[in-house]
């Protein structure tokens, strides 16, 4: 565009390009015409080496957003550029850029300074590869010359600022994309960490030293401060570094005998936790040099000046210095001689000591805090215990105060603690205040502590006066929780939903309060029961005289956190009792007596009086139902008729009595103990849930969707349903019961596939099967009657019909979903039984979205539950049958949309057919999966079906109606792509069959998922493209016709031609992630072999274009490589698409610079 | 900073940035509020797109230009050159989508550079979604750098107001600022409650046993 480049730009040309660049900025500010300016500002950058145009705007612009724009125009044409840049080009536009800064370091637009500044940091990032040692040390001696404050004070913060921008290009979180493969971004870390690292964490360290004494006086605020203030966060920024080249810490890591300092692999569950862990070489800089003792006396000194003018808890400087001696807590790994810990404790008591006063005495500190005092110093004390627990042991943790003070750390931690949630009981309110979070530091920090880190579960061993702190800390828990609880009576407004929203947080909360509880289980056990059994008393004392309001919202309360103590979530898998509990006890020998078994029954015994109708109507709300499923649902998945109930662990360590009380534990609810007697309860329980409370939907879909649900998915329970008479009862009440047909759509689904999941418990498939016919035998002949009635047309429609469909269909949708190979036969029976009814069915509804949804899911469902058992015969009938339901969708639905409806309509619609297609996709996606998963004992192929033609055939029906408007929903677009990818991949020859329309349908997706801004959909067009490429050209060698004289000459241009175009475009001259390079040259090494004579044409072309000659030789020099080098050959094999992906990730590098300038 | 195309406004108004990868939800989010609706479509932004949203206060009215950014590469327009004068601002990512909160620390990084000491807040959005990627214990990086967290889901409204308000707060310099009238807010598509929480629990557990995991009802029930 207009001239922004170097060469034979005159004064008046560089002032006419200024004063186009501010006014753009100007706006772009305002907001005027925003386009053009954007355009007029992206032409600066975009035009080939704007230096000269940018330089003088950098000099001599007055408007700051001008000189920024042209700061980042360098940055961008320079990175672009760099591969063409002389070496000394380069070494002066990082130069000019750092003079920059330092001339205008006292210019008061510090964003102008910052960007310019990052610009050097970036262009030294990008030739930090290529720079010898002594060019790398001339920009730094520069900058180290600035730190140390030759300059003044300006120059010394700019000079760190610098360093600031440069460590956070090279860390790897934060660094800018650059075009480069990720290998530069890695060498470039390891080089910044291995030779610079620790040299800028001097740096900084000396420039603020060098000021410290100034900071120390009793002035009021000095300039100093700002360098402090930097320099301070430049070390913190160091170090949150990864540091990953501390390669003796992973054998130090096993020596878990050595002491009680843990190492980084720990534990997964600490992965969020941040260690600091630089390895032996910051010895000096961080311990042995008086580091920590020279930072907490600055920090005293700042606390001695906050009530002056300039200072306060919160100024910056305070707030960098705190954040500093917090990280240092995290400080552990080799950077500690193996003394068994001994340094590493000292450190930490030293830190320890100078944080204390944060902190301590809790009330004191609260109490400041609550008359207005800040909250940032007593929360980041709570994050240095957090620091602090995460780098040592529960012993090591409690023993580092003990050195100074009578009592360890855990009783601070527990007493502090106390204190805030006291506070947090006074101010009762839902916003977050300091409390809130005090406590959620707190909590993690405990959590921590507690939190089993060794694979064989063994708790954490507190001391006992840790288990004292743990034991009070948590009845200070609970009585807090319950006062909350019947607070909650009074202000019951609207507000309450945003607290259950909070429910995933409270339910972590929950669980660390089950830590709490159980590092002194044989206190809290016993407390909880006594808890519950005073509140069961109340109620029954007071039934019809006092309102029991309060005492359920405690009993709720109490309900959730017990279950939390007595029980794991399991997350997908059985949950064990926890360690605590298996290992406490030992002196119970009669299991009646057993706390836990005590606790359980009491509880239990409480739900089962909700059986009484009376006792329900008075005490059991609907919400304190819901607490009392959760409950049983948690609790019986732990310790209902228990797996290991009779094979004991082998360990020789555990005591003979504490096996005995685990094992009388654990058969206490066993099958053959009172295990039937109780699951008979919850089923009872369960039904009366259904029946009783109508309309109570959450209630009702804990009951189907937690606790039946973990009923059936154990085997021995199964065993133990199927003949229970209660559960009979329930499934003639699914089938014949009115009042279960209210339930809403899911919990029907699911209550279908609990009890058909239960039919696993009988003793073989004939008997399952039968149970699965006669559990559904209603519902499919009432689909199969209705289906055949003459006045269906008519009656269809009416509201009760519409609901008893849709009821019916959701219920068999739920039973399909439960296919499994015992109950298989039953369910492909019933499916077959309602194949011509759905199809009825599909016609008559057409235009009733919702049940053409609900048939189509039930359809998906169930061949996905099928289809890999089917014998081929069977397939046939499925596919068969599959087609004709497409078939008919199509026939309704093409077309359909484009009807001009209102905007909303027309969204909604959309919406509706989005929700139908992706069905149909899921449908084909399942036909599909019969090639890679059959347990059938013929082939298909023997039965002459061809999966690939079926589902190509089903593609034909449903691309129509896949417009790229509907590629929009991202779901729908992903699934799409997946199905195509998918197909193309392992039939590609079928392609061929397609009619032109569909094909050029399918072609045209493809195009557009090339462009697509998610990189899995780009990259299984990729994939898919690859496929077909190299299947016509191996066609091809092998003499053959290949894909395109296969009847799809009709197209204008070949579809791999035009391929071919597209794909260089996209990688030449577009935008798109490092990371599809190696996907898109495994496909386009197939379309270069395919299309020899186009490519040559279009490199030459290129070539033709550059009008610079040098240029030209290089794209020239970069093309022939592109296609010679690292001997690649002509061959389809996986070590020639490696060569290709490293001759293209090169080619790319050396010319899509100069290639993309304008 | 009113923008001459649009009214002048005689109440207090900032300039909110809101960045963040692209598909987090930032304009879904900014629609949330203007029309109410919530939008399913994915369209990317193109360089910028500013919105005046009102809020009333107990103070009184404040407006906040919502500078709505394009949050893929290659739309990015201007990218940082948006952010100069930025008084507030939100970072947003998806927790369904890890990718999106690794980024977090980036976007930081530009706008501190260009905005130095403003009021940020960093949104985890569409925590409607079961299939979480990004837990809430694993957002640490507010902590580092002293921002403001909030879970939010456009789609459910949930903590939809939160980030202005403590926007609101910061620059009012005043902790006690509420709004005292809300906007008119579309009813939520989903809610979030005990129950779905618990339901999500036990479908966890049940997905071990199951084969295809089945996502697209609990978008549209």
């Amino acid at each position: 565009m207009q001239g922004f480049s170097d060469g034979g730009a005159d004064l008046a040309q560089l002032q006419t390009n200024m004063r186009n660049i501010e006014v753009a900025c100007t706006s772009i500010q305002m907001h005027i015409n925003p386009a053009a300016a954007e355009a007029t500002i992206l032409s600066l950058s975009q035009s080939p080496q704007p230096y000269t145009a940018c330089r003088f705007i950098l000099e001599n612009s007055q408007v700051p957003n001008a000189r920024f724009q042209a700061a980042g125009a360098i940055r961008d044409a320079a990175i672009r550029e760099w591969s063409s840049l002389s070496t000394e080009e380069r070494r002066s536009l990082i130069s000019f850029c750092l003079c920059f800064v330092m001339q205008h370091a006292s210019s008061p637009e510090g964003y102008v300074l910052a960007k310019v500044s990052s610009v050097a940091a970036q262009l030294m990032k990008r030739g930090w590869l290529d720079f010898s040692e002594a060019e790398k040390e001339a920009f730094f001696y520069q900058v180290n010359q600035a730190i140390l404050g030759a300059h003044g004070i300006d120059v010394q913060f700019i000079g760190v600022n610098f360093l600031e921008s440069l460590v956070s290009e090279f860390s790897p979180s934060t660094s800018s994309a650059m075009g480069l493969p990720r290998e530069f971004h890695e060498q470039c870390r390891t080089s910044l960490e291995l030779n610079y690292l620790k040299m800028f964490y001097c740096w900084a360290r000396d420039a603020a030293l060098s000021v410290t004494n100034k900071i120390m006086e009793p002035n009021a605020v000095i300039p100093e401060v700002k360098v402090c203030t930097a320099a301070l966060r430049l070390m913190l920024q160091i170090l949150n570094w990864e540091f990953r080249n501390d390669t003796t810490s992973m054998k130090a890591g096993i020596d878990v005998f050595s002491a009680g300092v843990r190492h980084d692999n720990a534990s997964s569950k600490r992965s969020e936790c941040v260690l600091v862990q630089p390895g032996p070489a910051w010895f000096e800089v961080l311990i042995s040099s008086g580091h920590v003792s020279w930072l907490l006396g600055l920090y005293a000194a700042l606390r001695q000046k906050f009530s002056r003018e300039g200072y306060w808890i919160d100024c910056p400087i305070a707030v960098s210095a705190r954040k500093l001696i917090v990280q240092l807590c995290s400080l552990t790994g080799t950077i500690f001689p193996s003394d068994n810990g001994k340094m590493q404790e000292n450190h930490l008591l030293q830190l320890l000591s100078g944080i204390l006063q944060w902190i301590d005495p809790p009330d004191v500190v609260s109490k400041a805090i609550e008359e207005g005092k800040s909250e940032s110093e007593m929360l980041d004390g709570c994050r240095a215990l957090l620091s602090i627990a995460t780098a040592t042991t529960p012993f090591v943790f409690d023993q580092l105060l003990k050195a100074i003070r009578p009592c360890g750390t855990l009783s601070l931690l527990s007493t502090l603690m106390c204190e805030v949630v006291k506070v947090l009981m006074t101010n009762n309110t839902d916003e977050e205040t300091w409390s809130w979070e005090a406590r959620d530091i707190l909590l993690d920090t405990w959590t921590i502590l507690l939190v089993p880190t060794d694979g064989n579960g063994g708790d954490a061993l507190l001391p006992p006066e840790g288990k004292h702190a743990a034991a009070n800390l948590f009845s200070m828990i609970v009585e807090s929780e319950l006062k909350v609880a019947s607070a909650s009576v009074a202000n019951d407004d609207g507000d309450s939903d945003y607290l259950q929203a909070s429910i995933s947080a409270m339910d972590e909360r929950l669980s660390s309060y089950a830590l709490i509880a159980r590092a002194a289980i044989d206190v809290t056990i016993p407390l909880l029961t006594r808890l519950f059994s005073e509140r069961f008393a109340r109620l029954h004392q007071g039934r019809g005289v006092i309102d029991p309001t309060e005492t359920l919202e405690e009993l709720y309360s109490l309900l959730l956190i017990t279950g939390h103590v007595l029980a794991d979530e399991g997350e997908g898998e059985t949950p064990l009792v926890p360690t605590a509990i298996q290992t406490h006890f030992a002196d119970v020998v009669e299991a009646e007596k057993h706390p836990v078994v005590v606790l359980s029954g009491s509880i239990i015994r409480f739900a089962e009086q909700s059986m009484d109708p009376e006792v329900r109507a008075n005490v059991f709300s609907p919400r304190l139902m819901e607490a009392v499923i959760w409950f049983l649902a948690r609790w019986s998945h732990t310790y209902l008729m228990p797996l290991e109930e009779t094979n004991c662990l082998s360990n020789d360590y555990q005591q003979h009595q504490s096996m005995n009380s685990k094992k009388a534990l654990l058969s206490f609810f066993g099958e053959h103990n009172q295990g039937q007697v109780v699951l008979d309860i919850i089923v009872r329980i369960s039904v009366m849930t259904l029946v009783s409370y109508p309309g109570e939907k959450d209630l009702q879909g804990l009951t189907c969707h937690h606790l039946l649900h973990t009923l059936v998915h154990r085997k021995t329970i199964c065993f133990q349903l199927v003949s229970l008479e209660s559960w009979r009862n329930l499934a003639n009440a699914f089938t014949n019961e009115k009042s279960l047909f209210l339930l809403s759509s899911a919990n029907q689904r699911s209550l279908a596939q609990t009890l058909v999941l239960s039919a696993s418990g009988l003793r073989n498939s004939e008997a399952a099967n039968q149970y699965v016919k006669g559990l559904m035998a209603h519902m499919t002949t009432y689909l199969v009657e209705l289906s055949n009635r003459s006045d269906l047309k008519s009656v269809a429609h009416q509201p009760d019909i519409i609901m008893s469909v849709s009821c019916l269909l959701e219920r068999l949708r739920g039973a399909a979903s439960a296919a499994g190979p015992r109950r298989q036969r039953a369910m492909y029976e019933i499916g077959i039984s309602v194949m011509n009814p759905v199809l009825h069915l599909l016609e008559v509804y057409k235009d009733e979205s919702a049940v053409v949804y609900l048939l189509l899911k039930f359809i998906v469902d169930w061949v996905d539950g099928q289809i890999s058992y089917l014998e081929s015969r069977e397939t046939a009938a499925v596919i068969d049958f599959c087609m004709r339901l497409l078939q008919l969708y199509s026939s309704h639905n093409i077309g359909k949309i484009s009807i001009s409806l209102s905007s909303t309509l027309l969204s909604e619609a959309k919406t509706e057919k989005y929700k139908d297609l992706r069905a149909l996709l899921q449908l084909l996606s399942s036909l599909c999966s019969k090639d890679l998963v059959d347990f059938s004992s013929d082939s298909v192929e023997a039965a002459g079906i061809n999966i690939s033609q079926v589902v190509f055939f089903g593609l034909h029906i449903v691309t129509p109606l896949i417009s790229l408007e509907l590629l929009k929903y991202p779901k729908l677009c992903h699934d799409y792509f997946s199905l195509v990818s998918h197909i193309l991949e392992v039939y590609p020859e079928t392609l061929a069959q397609l009619n032109s329309e569909a094909f050029a349908h399918i072609i045209g997706t493809l195009d557009f998922g090339l462009h697509h801004q998610d990189l899995e959909v780009v990259n299984m067009c990729l994939g898919a493209l690859k496929a077909l490429a190299a299947y016509n050209y191996r066609e091809i060698c092998a003499g053959k016709t290949g894909l395109v004289s296969a009847g799809l000459g009709n197209l204008p241009e070949g579809i791999f031609s035009r391929f071919l175009r597209s794909l260089l475009q996209l990688l030449l001259f577009e935008d798109y992630s490092p990371d599809l390079v190696s996907a898109a040259a495994d496909a386009l090494l197939p379309l270069i072999l395919i299309e020899q004579g186009l490519y040559q044409k279009l490199g030459n072309e290129l070539i033709e274009r550059q009008t610079n000659p040098a240029l030209k030789s290089r794209l020239a020099n970069a093309l022939h490589s592109l296609t010679s080098s690292n001997h690649l050959s002509s061959r389809l094999d996986r070590v020639n698409y490696q060569r290709f992906r490293k001759n293209l990730n090169s080619f790319l590098v050396e010319v899509r610079g100069f290639l993309r300038t304008i | 900073m009113a923008l001459p195309n649009q009214q002048t406004v005689d109440y207090p108004s900032f300039k909110l940035v809101i960045v963040g990868d692209g598909g987090t939800g930032k304009t879904t989010f900014v629609k949330r509020h203007l029309t109410g609706e919530f939008e399913k479509k994915y369209e990317p932004t193109i360089g910028v797109e500013v919105h005046p949203l009102d809020f009333f206060t107990n103070c009184g009215k404040i407006r906040f230009y919502c500078w709505d950014t394009a949050g893929q590469e290659k739309f990015g327009g201007l990218r940082d050159g948006y952010y100069i004068h930025g008084q507030c601002a939100i970072i947003m990512f998806d927790v369904t989508a890890r990718l999106t909160y690794k980024n977090v620390p980036t976007w930081h990084r530009d706008l501190c550079r260009v905005c130095e000491n403003i009021p940020i807040v960093l949104c985890g959005n569409k925590v409607d979604v079961k299939n979480r990627q990004v837990k809430a214990k694993q957002v640490t990086f507010h902590r580092k750098k002293n921002l403001q967290y909030y879970e939010i889901s456009a789609k459910s409204n949930y903590n939809f107001e939160k980030p202005f308000l403590y926007l609101a707060r910061k620059l009012a310099g005043d902790p006690n600022l509420h709004f005292v009238e809300s906007p008119a807010l579309a009813p939520p598509e989903v809610h979030i409650d005990l129950a779905a929480q618990q339901q999500h629990e036990a479908e966890l557990a049940a997905a071990a046993s199951q084969p295809l995991p089945d996502d697209d009802d609990d978008a549209f029930e």
